[in-house]
């Protein structure tokens, strides 16, 4: 089933209730019926807030405010629902727990304009640690279920990992030559799962931070990965080096195994991919007026 | 005011003689790992032969010993080699403070449209850059790169854009580029 839109849709995520929200072009989230293509709500946040993020767990949507808070929608009323005051660096790419009790982002280091800092700040807007996050940019923030790890991924190719709690670097991670783009936890925390410009999904043992599994056979970059709710299945999105605009493939895979056991056809680079609450849908965004729905059973 | 003061006055201004080099994006497609060659020239492979080379200073203008110079750019065709090292290199500068490679010239492509080469330049004592060289030459400048320099704003400063020469290589016509690199102190 594909649900139409109005605007070119770009992050996604299921709510706990079964509904699908999505980030648009137009900078507004919409809900949908996933199963019929109903759209349910349309949420804007204000004018010129910024990095606009879903929080799919807890139905909220939060985005970085001009004087650099972080404001909260629920996404089941459209109710602007809380204020925080946010990390006092000008940061781009909000990340966030899902009942916002850490907030996290990337400033540009004073001193030069190269080199990127990570703030991770408390609900209250209490820092609880700033570090160094490489070179040239970030690409993806990603905390860990329950908040405990926050890892960060350069453009420079590394991914450091954190103690959410005081800062401690658990891993640095530099044995991936090329960029990840996509980096997610799995639900119990155990895996975190990367991807990226050498097409390949890496898995991550939280507990020693070796790398548990290599999942290959996307056939192009690696734009967007999502855990099915019981750990067990991935799905990859795709991103061709040619153009953001060549066609690509969406892969469901068996975690365990490494095993493909879908594959599924993108217009173009994916942007975001995610399982329903049930498992039984997988729901992709690629930057166009539709989000694909496919169903699993 | 004495002489002596005047020319400290002189040797202070001097030694700012140089502005660092901008900064600019790393781009998403950074492979590390890349071999110290000077030749990026892929044989068979088709292209407008290109030469790019120039110094590694700090902003008094004197060469930075022991600097690399890591550098990558698309193919003819606007594409970026992710799974191996075509037109990528890291060269260990040295002493000599000063780089050069033989490649050919980046084609465009659709999502950024203007020939770049990208940077990554370390040295010791010196803050890490992150930049991006571009062709006056290049037609997205529409013969105008004082003109045209910000258009879409994709380069996001002029000093980036650097002329071109061409002249008569063995059997074609090849083009060749100097971009100084100026580096802070850290």
């Amino acid at each position: 089933m594909t649900i139409t839109a109005e605007s070119e849709v770009g992050r996604i995520a299921f709510l706990p209730g079964g509904l699908l929200a999505g980030l648009c072009a137009d900078g507004k989230a919409r809900v949908w019926d996933p199963r019929s293509g109903a759209l349910k709500r349309t949420v804007a946040p204000d004018k010129g807030d910024s990095d606009a993020t879903l929080l799919g767990a807890s139905s909220q949507m939060a985005a970085l405010g001009k004087d650099g808070s972080v404001k909260v929608w629920n996404l089941e009323t459209g109710e602007k629902v809380r204020r925080l005051a946010g990390p006092e660096h000008r940061v781009r790419g909000l990340a966030a727990t899902p009942e916002l009790s850490l907030i996290a982002g990337a400033s540009v280091a004073a001193g030069n304009p190269s080199e990127r800092i990570v703030h991770v700040v408390d609900g209250a807007g209490r820092s609880r640690f700033d570090a160094a996050a490489g070179l040239g940019g970030t690409s993806v923030l990603a905390f860990a279920p329950g908040g405990s790890v926050f890892a960060v991924a350069s453009y420079d190719t590394s991914i450091r990992a954190f103690n959410s709690r005081n800062g401690e670097l658990l891993r640095h991670i530099e044995e991936i030559p090329v960029a990840t783009f996509a980096m997610v936890f799995s639900p119990d925390g155990r895996m975190l799962a990367t991807g990226g410009a050498d097409r390949i999904v890496r898995l991550w043992d939280t507990a020693n931070w070796s790398l548990a599994r290599r999942l290959e056979g996307q056939p192009e970059m690696i734009s967007a990965l999502a855990w099915a709710p019981d750990g067990k299945r991935l799905l990859s999105g795709g991103f061709s080096e040619l153009t953001t605009r060549q066609p690509v493939s969406v892969i469901l895979w068996d975690a365990g195994t490494g095993r493909i056991l879908r594959k599924f056809d993108a217009a173009q680079r994916v942007d975001s991919v995610a399982f329903s609450p049930d498992g039984s849908l997988a729901a992709m965004s690629c930057r166009r007026k539709e989000v694909a729905v496919w169903s699993l059973a | 005011m004495t002489a002596s003061t005047l020319l400290a006055y002189w040797e202070e201004g001097h030694k700012q003689a140089l502005h660092p080099t901008p900064h600019e994006v790393l781009g998403p497609f950074f492979r590390k790992g890349a071999p110290d060659t000077p030749n990026l020239r892929v044989s068979g492979e088709a292209g407008f032969p290109l030469r790019i080379s120039g110094k590694v200073l700090n902003t008094a203008g004197q060469k930075v010993a022991g600097a690399t110079v890591e550098l990558w750019h698309a193919d003819q065709n606007g594409r970026y080699d992710v799974q191996g090292y075509r037109y990528r290199a890291k060269l260990n500068v040295r002493d000599a403070g000063e780089y050069g490679v033989e490649t050919f010239m980046p084609g465009h492509y659709n999502d950024r449209p203007a020939q770049h080469v990208h940077y990554l330049i370390s040295a010791p004592g010196h803050k890490p850059l992150i930049t991006q060289l571009y062709f006056a030459t290049d037609p997205f400048f529409e013969g105008d790169p004082d003109r045209h320099w910000n258009k879409r704003g994709i380069v996001s400063h002029r000093a980036l854009i650097r002329p071109v020469a061409l002249y008569e290589g063995p059997g074609a016509p090849r083009a060749a580029t100097v971009f100084d690199i100026v580096l802070e102190k850290a």
